[in-house]
Formats: C-alpha cells, structure tokens, sequence
C-alpha cells in the first residue's frame, strides 16, 4: 500500500471504484510503481537493464527530463525493475546530490545512508563467512580494507555504543568526536575525497564479493552540481571518476538531469566523466496530447474498475488534458496535480450526494473556482 | 529594527541595517556570528556610512565586480564595458539562462555563455557584473548562483 492511500480513505476509493490512488505527484519507493505510456523510453530502460546485466564493464549513464516529465519515477521504476532482475542480482542504491554539496564526502554520506547500514552489515556477515573472499579483499586494498574492517567488526560483534560508533563512522558523520572513536578503537574518520573514495571502493567490492552481479547507484537531481561553485563541481566530478576507475567492472552510476534541455549536461561534467559516459542520454521529453491521453488512460486503467468508468464521464480527461496543455505545462507531473485535485474533489462530492457523475462541466467549474498552482519548476 | 542580511558563510551572517544616530542617517553593515551556545551575536567587524556615502560604495563595488580577482596586487584593470557591450552580454546570457530554467552558479554559466559564438571577447567578470547588477533580468538566488527572469 502506498502512503497516498493512507490520504485517500478507502471509502473515496470505492467510491471511485479504484483499487488505489494513482495520482502521487511524488512517486513512493515502496510502492509497486505503475509505467504509463512512454513505451520507447520503457524499452530503452529494458535494454539499459539487459545490458548491466549481461556485461561485466562498469558503465556511467545520463539521464535527462524536462521538469516534472517524470525523472524521478522514472529512476524508481528503474530501480523496481533492477531489484526484481532475475538473471543477474543487482545491489541498487537511490539517492539525491545533496544541496550545498562541499566535496565528494557529501556523495559518499548520500550513498551510505541510500544502502543504510544495516545492509551493510548483512553483507558484511555473507563475507566474515568466507575468509578466502575477505583475504582477496584485503590484498586488492590493503590501508582502506584494514579501517573498513575494524569499524565493520565493531558494527558486527562490538557493544551497543560501539555499534553506534561504528554507524557514525562508516555515515562520515561530522559529530563524531575523537573521544568516541578512541572510545571504540575505531581508525581516524572519514574527514576527505580519499578517505571517502577508499570506504566506498571497498564497500563496493565488499557488496559484488557477496554474490551480487552489480552495484547501480542511481544520483539524482544532479542539476544541483551547477549552484557549485566550479572547484567544488570538479572536485565532484574528479571524485566519482576516481570511483569509476577504482571500480573498473561491476559498476553502474546513473547520474539524473532536470533543466531545460540536455545539450546542457556537458557544463556539469567534466571532460573526464563525459568521455566515460555511454554515448545515448536517456531522456524524458515533454508529452505531447496523444502521449499525454496514453499516459492518463495507462494510469488509470491500471486501477479501474467497472465502475470507474460510470462515474468518471467519458470526456473527462481529455478535458483535464486541454486544460493542462492551454496553461502550457505539458508534463507527468502536471497532469497528475491536475487530475489528483478532481478526482479526491469528485469523490467527495460523489459522497456527500452533491453530482451523480465527474462530468466535463464539473470539473470545469472546480477547475475555474480553484486557483491551482501546476507550473513547478521543480528543486527551489 | 527592519534589516537585510545574507549568509557569508555556514557561522557568518552580513547584517545591513539603516539606522539614525544623533540625527544622522547611517547604514550599518555588520558581521553576525553563531556562538557555541547557537545564539547569533553582532560583532565589531563591520563599518557605518551616512547615507550620503552608499551611492559611492555602490560605484565602487560596481567597478569591483566587472574586475579580475587575481592574487597579484599589481594585476591590470579589467577594461569596463560600454553599454552597447553590456546589452549584448546580458542579452546572450539571458537567452541561455532563461531555456535553461534553473538557477546556475555563475561558474557554470560562464560555461554556458562564453562559449557562444561571439562572446568569447568577453571575460568571465564581465558576465559577473551583468549578472550581478542586471536585476531586471537575473534574479540572485544566493551563493553565487542568478536565474533568469
């Protein structure tokens, strides 16, 4: 069940005879996420997997939406699809470039806490299982893997404070005192690129040494790269290309875009990281009314029932398609703003026996007496 | 008292407050901190002109910023644009910013804009100063970043 439900009782539900509420402007990851429409980027995405899955090349993927066509859900789709992958597991990470990023130790925090700790440690109990794997480990990255393994230790046997240490560490969490560490017997904290970009190589082979086929990390909102100032993006950039080099097989990054067309990725990357990225950019353009009739009927149909369609009339999203193109916002997420106000309005006034039907004159006269806001240059 | 102020840094904050002090008009502009207790204190770092002077420091830091920051004290001045110049940067840089949508850092934006045809004859500090002052068509957003309006 996704937290929109929770908003939506299941009473408005029925009454709209929905099985539950496709219109969340911000897709929930825990949720069976719906694909609508768009079915070449869907094969695009398809084969993106098959390829990752097939290939052991670490590989650097960029992906360009216009605002609110869909980015997000669209990487969470993504990442559903990878995580029920059945020929290859793949160990994927969500996260978003922190606002105001300072250096790559900012990236590496946003990447623990999208794998969480507790991931870590189980993977951590697949390998103390395995003491040859540990050994290859060690040998391939000796400093980084003895400091690794004294604090992952810490988190697998040491006491509750230990563990919480522990924890602080491997998040690089500035309030870790020197006290606290000595406290635990753990090495000197994460404090820089290096020390970030050893803890998170070898957490990487730590994760593929456990029996996964790749590591994908999905960033997104990597716009926010250009609020940088340029030594802080290129130290980013210098930062994740040191990754890709440390991690020549297994490795996937998606780095996600959302402004205003995609021949202005390059000014966020370095030449470095250009040259490393797979040739085709996965973009997310604006609809256009057949793509955005598809995209609404998909959405729908995929939780309608009979009587949905007694009492959505006929001529309703069409209408809700025009109103959305005449304010010139063409976009997933527009559309969906649109059509999650009219249909929780409807369905209470369903209720409350005030219309027998959502009628196009309804959702006119709602649309007219209601000022809303739809053109959201999404990240302020 | 009415005040305007911007972050210098994560524990500075510049406070700019007109003020009247034995009759005359002043403008303070003042450095406040972060104590360890999380409280914010004014400090003495700072300067108070009378109003009459604020046009002049306006003109000067209009000069400053069209200039080089350079590490070297006997650096050349950066020669000054002409209106017609000017027009024809902020106008370039309007148009890419504004297709582009979000709001950029001007380090970025000097990628975006100086590698246009025609205006590599400009330098980065001259796109600063027509981002910077230009304020009917870029609006500051903070930390060096200005989106198109």
């Amino acid at each position: 069940m996704n937290n929109q439900n929770e908003t939506v009782s299941t009473e408005l539900l029925e009454i709209l005879g929905l099985t539950r509420w496709p219109f969340n402007v911000v897709p929930d990851p825990e949720s069976d996420l719906i694909w609508a429409d768009r079915k070449e980027l869907l094969i695009q995405i398809q084969r993106t997997l098959r390829r990752i899955s097939a290939y052991s090349p670490s590989t650097l993927h960029l992906l360009w939406a216009a605002f609110g066509a869909g980015k997000t859900h669209t990487l969470l789709f993504f990442k559903q699809l990878a995580v029920n992958n059945k020929n290859n597991q793949i160990f994927t990470i969500y996260t978003a470039l922190p606002r105001g990023s300072r250096s790559f130790v900012d990236i590496y925090q946003a990447i623990i806490r999208g794998i969480q700790t507790d991931r870590i440690l189980e993977i951590y109990q697949v390998i103390r299982r395995n003491p040859e794997t540990m050994k290859k480990i060690e040998s391939e990255m000796y400093d980084s893997a003895q400091d690794l393994k004294q604090v992952l230790e810490a988190l697998y046997v040491g006491s509750d404070i230990m563990k919480q240490t522990a924890r602080k560490w491997l998040l690089a969490d500035p309030s870790l005192t020197r006290q606290e560490i000595n406290n635990a017997s753990l090495p000197t904290k994460i404090k820089n690129t290096d020390d970030a970009l050893n803890a998170i190589s070898f957490l990487t082979r730590l994760i593929l040494a456990s029996g996964y086929f790749r590591v994908l990390i999905m960033i997104d909102e990597f716009q926010r790269a250009g609020r940088l100032r340029k030594d802080i993006k290129n130290e980013i950039n210098a930062g994740l290309r040191t990754y890709f080099n440390n991690c020549p097989n297994r490795l996937s990054l998606i780095l996600s875009f959302s402004f205003g067309s995609a021949s202005d990725i390059p000014h966020y990357l370095s030449r470095e990281l250009q040259d490393t990225a797979e040739s085709q950019v996965i973009t997310i353009p604006s609809l256009d009314y057949t793509q955005a009739s598809e995209f609404l009927n998909d959405l729908i149909s995929s939780v309608k029932s009979p009587k949905t369609e007694q009492v959505i009339e006929k001529d309703v999203i069409p209408y809700i398609i025009r109103y959305v193109q005449d304010k010139g916002v063409m976009k997933a997420r527009a559309l969906i703003k649109v059509c999650s106000t009219v249909f929780s309005e409807g369905a209470m006034d369903l209720a409350d026996g005030l219309i027998s039907s959502i009628s196009k004159k309804y959702v006119d006269e709602l649309l007219s007496r209601l000022e809303l806001i739809i053109d959201d240059k999404e990240d302020e | 008292m009415a005040h305007f102020e911007f972050e210098k840094n994560r524990s500075e904050i510049v406070v700019i407050t007109p003020e009247r002090y034995q009759g005359y008009d002043l403008i303070d502009i003042r450095i406040r901190i972060k104590t360890k207790n999380g409280e914010w204190v004014l400090t003495r770092k700072g300067i108070t002109l009378n109003i009459d002077q604020i046009p002049e420091l306006i003109n000067g830091l209009e000069w400053a910023l069209q200039q080089p920051c350079e590490e070297s004290p006997e650096s050349e001045s950066s020669p000054l644009l002409t209106k017609q110049e000017e027009d024809e940067l902020a106008s370039c840089a309007y148009e890419i910013l504004k297709k582009h949508g979000i709001d950029v850092h001007w380090d970025t934006a000097e990628l975006m804009v100086l590698k246009k045809p025609g205006m590599n004859k400009y330098n980065k500090w001259h796109l600063h100063y027509v981002l910077a002052t230009r304020r009917e068509l870029f609006k500051p957003t903070g930390s060096g970043c200005f989106k198109a309006i």
